[in-house]
């Protein structure tokens, strides 16, 4: 029954494609088939333990080989459910924004002759607006991950400021981190050139700033700071929000993976963010990393060669 | 007037559905998070739960699991209203007691609230 029970929830296949039970099945024909070759050579043969000898190793031989045919079953089933799974929450994350935007709009089409006053209608566009954007983010993010993997990015280097492109980014912020009263202050003395794909920092930049800002509580401040150890320049981004728990820290970097702090918060995302930028550091062979307090402050940082 | 308990994380459709159900006459109670939704259960003792499952605090199946615990909500109507369309979920949701289980994205606005009043009609 237990075993049932696990095939069911470790891979959701059928019991007779379940790779223990087929393993369990095979044990005990093999055990069998043993008993019946002895009883068979005792009747017909004059060293019968000889023949069920020879019977054992063959049969030894044949587990091994299963054992090692069920393994690899194992992580086709386990790849299998990753995907099933992953499929799972993208339909979700995709149809949530989907179903607001839908709904919303039918209310104010159904409503329209009611005559909904100004604030109630402004209210719904919002929630529309709101949704038009979660939904670009996520298909962004999927869009992204998708040519990573496939290898369909241009990885070409090239040198460029560090220090102007982390300026860029942070200006196309300053309208959202305005919102919450939260300050970025970036570092302004000059760094060295780096040499690395100017098109992929600017999406890991994004990314560590959306998040600082967002996890930040009202009237803080974001620090972002440039250190140059040997022939690497390091650029940090810290923010004095909501922290990392210690127990999500191993998770942080996987795709779809929000703290629980940060859902108890009700703080939107993708659960991509880190992923992504994790993704693109790997694909550059470059290193990021962080360090975190819950309820004090997080940093996140990334390396570069200088050019 | 009936009274419902309306569980959602999602702030457009806890707006858009609850707005309509208030149209429709009914009491609408909302709660953001799981954690709210269960203690709201047993506060407001409404006569039908619309839960969701991806909550915020606790999730969906945990809420609908404490409340057939509890004497109080144990028999409460619960329709499921999730874009979840696993089929592990729908047989636990199932199992667990829950009236019926509908996925958002398959029907409209309209299309919802007329199942919630046909839910609530059968049980006079």
């Amino acid at each position: 029954m237990s075993l049932f029970k696990a095939c069911k929830k470790k891979y959701n296949v059928p019991l007779w494609q379940c790779p223990q039970f087929l393993f369990f099945i095979m044990g005990v024909i093999i055990a069998a088939s043993t008993v019946f070759f002895y009883v068979l050579g005792r009747r017909y043969l004059i060293e019968p333990e000889l023949l069920a000898l020879i019977v054992l190793l063959i049969a030894t031989v044949l587990l091994v080989i299963a054992f090692v045919v069920t393994r690899s079953f194992e992580g086709l089933a386990e790849t299998n459910k990753v995907k099933d799974e992953f499929i799972n929450i993208v339909s979700h994350q995709l149809r949530s924004p989907l179903t607001s935007l839908r709904w919303a709009s039918q209310f104010l089409s159904k409503h329209k002759e009611n005559n909904l006053n100004p604030e109630t209608c402004i209210e719904y566009f919002d929630l529309i607006k709101e949704n038009s954007i979660r939904m670009e983010k996520l298909i962004d993010d999927l869009l992204i991950i998708t040519r990573l993997n496939d290898k369909k990015v241009d990885r070409k280097k090239s040198k460029f400021s560090l220090s102007d492109l982390a300026n860029e980014v942070v200006k196309e912020y300053e309208a959202y981190a305005g919102k919450s009263n939260v300050k970025i202050k970036i570092e302004q003395e000059s760094v060295p050139n780096v040499y690395s794909n100017e098109y992929l920092i600017r999406i890991v930049l994004r990314n560590l700033i959306d998040n600082a800002i967002s996890y930040s509580p009202k009237n803080s401040e974001v620090k972002i700071n440039f250190k140059k150890k040997g022939h690497k320049l390091g650029l940090t981004i810290t923010d004095y929000g909501v922290g990392i728990p210690q127990d999500s820290k191993k998770r942080i970097f996987e795709k779809f993976f929000r703290a629980k702090n940060v859902i108890h918060k009700k703080i939107h995302g993708t659960g991509l963010g880190l992923y992504i930028c994790k993704l693109i550091m790997n694909t550059l062979k470059e290193k990021i990393w962080f360090t975190s307090k819950e309820g004090e402050s997080t940093t996140f940082g990334f390396s570069l060669t200088i050019n | 007037m009936k009274k419902i308990l309306f569980i959602e994380d999602d702030i457009a459709i806890q707006k858009t559905l609850g707005e309509g159900l208030k149209s429709k006459g009914y009491d609408v109670v909302t709660a953001g998070d799981g954690e709210e939704g269960l203690k709201l259960s047993k506060e407001v003792t409404p006569d039908l739960v619309i839960l969701d499952l991806i909550l915020p605090k606790l999730h969906g199946l945990k809420v609908l699991e404490k409340m057939r615990e509890d004497e109080l909500t144990a028999d409460t109507p619960v329709i499921i209203l999730t874009n979840l369309e696993n089929i592990v979920e729908v047989e636990q949701a199932l199992e667990l007691g829950a009236t019926t289980y509908l996925v958002k994205a398959n029907y409209s606005l309209e299309e919802v609230l007329i199942k919630i009043e046909n839910s609530l009609e059968s049980q006079l």
